[in-house]
Parts: structure tokens; sequence; C-alpha cells
């Protein structure tokens, strides 16, 4: 089973520019929260704000560095959580380690590889502008 | 999960380009809240929309974007 997600329109002075958004239910020990996040084949692993990680009541597992394009890093913890992703009745739930920036001031959210690309098989379509996503045996993905 | 769907694609490009850079929370397909971070909307939320559960998300910014958390 396939499904997809529209990339979402955002205007850019005499342009467009589409970014693949996707949503997706995020769960902690306290609390679920319904969210749009972009979904990042860069990015090896996610990244959510310390404020959601707090209100979600995600437990801190260890502590590490993040480093984006420029040279700075950011002092994270390690924590994991839920998700639900799909639509209709295609709904999948697994867990994913996330990174939280200890600096209040971060406050992005971005959905990386791991721990989520290995569930699927997931294909950018530039073209039709949508991500597409078919479940895949993760276990199995792995011996492969 | 049909009112997380339909919230979703309730993301007009209009919608998508005036909260561009915030955080939003929408309802029914209506931004009810926005902000510049996600506990700020959601404060505002449990204060106007006490027993609803919105679609939150922050708005990519409205202009080219490269992997860069910093």
């Amino acid at each position: 089973m396939v499904f997809s997600f529209k990339y979402k329109p955002i205007k850019l002075s005499k342009r467009i520019i589409y970014r693949p958004l996707i949503k997706l239910t995020i769960q902690g020990n306290s609390q679920s929260f319904d969210i749009f996040a972009l979904l990042d084949s860069g990015s090896d692993i996610a990244v959510i704000p310390l404020d959601i990680a707090e209100l979600l009541g995600l437990e801190f597992i260890g502590e590490n560095k993040l480093s984006g394009i420029t040279n700075n890093k950011l002092d994270v913890k390690q924590s994991k959580m839920s998700v639900i992703v799909g639509k209709g009745h295609e709904q999948y739930k697994f867990t994913i380690p996330v990174l939280v920036p200890i600096n209040r001031d971060f406050n992005k959210i971005i959905i990386g590889r791991a721990g989520f690309f290995n569930q699927f098989k997931i294909t950018f379509d530039e073209a039709m502008k949508r991500v597409e996503f078919k479940k895949v045996d993760p276990k199995l993905y792995k011996i492969l | 999960m049909q009112k997380l769907i339909d919230n979703f694609d309730s993301l007009s490009e209009e919608m998508m380009t005036k909260y561009a850079g915030k955080w939003i929370a929408v309802i029914n397909g209506d931004v009810v809240a926005s902000g510049k971070s996600f506990k700020e909307v959601y404060e505002l939320v449990k204060i106007k929309h006490p027993k609803s559960k919105p679609l939150y998300g922050l708005v990519p910014e409205a202009v080219p974007l490269v992997f860069n958390v910093l």
C-alpha cells in the first residue's frame, strides 16, 4: 500500500517554493501532538525543540552534539518518541530516536532518516510535487 | 486521523505564505493561533480552545532552505 502527501507551497517573491511537509502524530509519556513537519532526507535524525520534548514528557537518555552546514555545533539531549504516520486506514506507529537542542531559541522541527526512513520506501516525486511512502518491513530491510 | 488529514490538506498557499517562519495551530482548516515558538502557540490554544486537538506546525520560511539547524 502506498500513501502520499502533496508538497506544500510557499510564495517567495514572484515564484513559489514547494516543501515536502508531512503530517504525523508524535507521542511521549505525557501526551501526543498532531503536527506537520519537514521531511528531510539530508538530516541523519529527527530534531525537535526542547519545549515540545518537555510537554511530551520525553525521557532524556544521553547527550551529544549536533551540526548543520555551518561549523557551529549545538548541545543536544538524546531521546526517543513514538510517531504515528499514514492516511485513512493505513497508519503505522513506531519509535524513532530524536535529538533535542538544549538552547530554547531553537524552534525547528525536522523529521530525519534514523528510525523513520527504514520503515518505508520513500520517493520524493519532484515532478508531481509529492512524497510517497510504501511500507516495508524494517527487519527485512535491515537484512538486505 | 481524518481531522488531522483535513487540517493538513487545508494548508493553502496563502496560509503558508502568510505564516511563513511561524508556528501555527490549525483547527477545522483555520489558523487559531500563531507565534514564534511551539509553547507560545500551545498556551494560546489551551486558553482559547481547551478541548480541541489542533494540528501544530512550523511553517518554513519563505526563503530558499538548505539543511541548517542553527
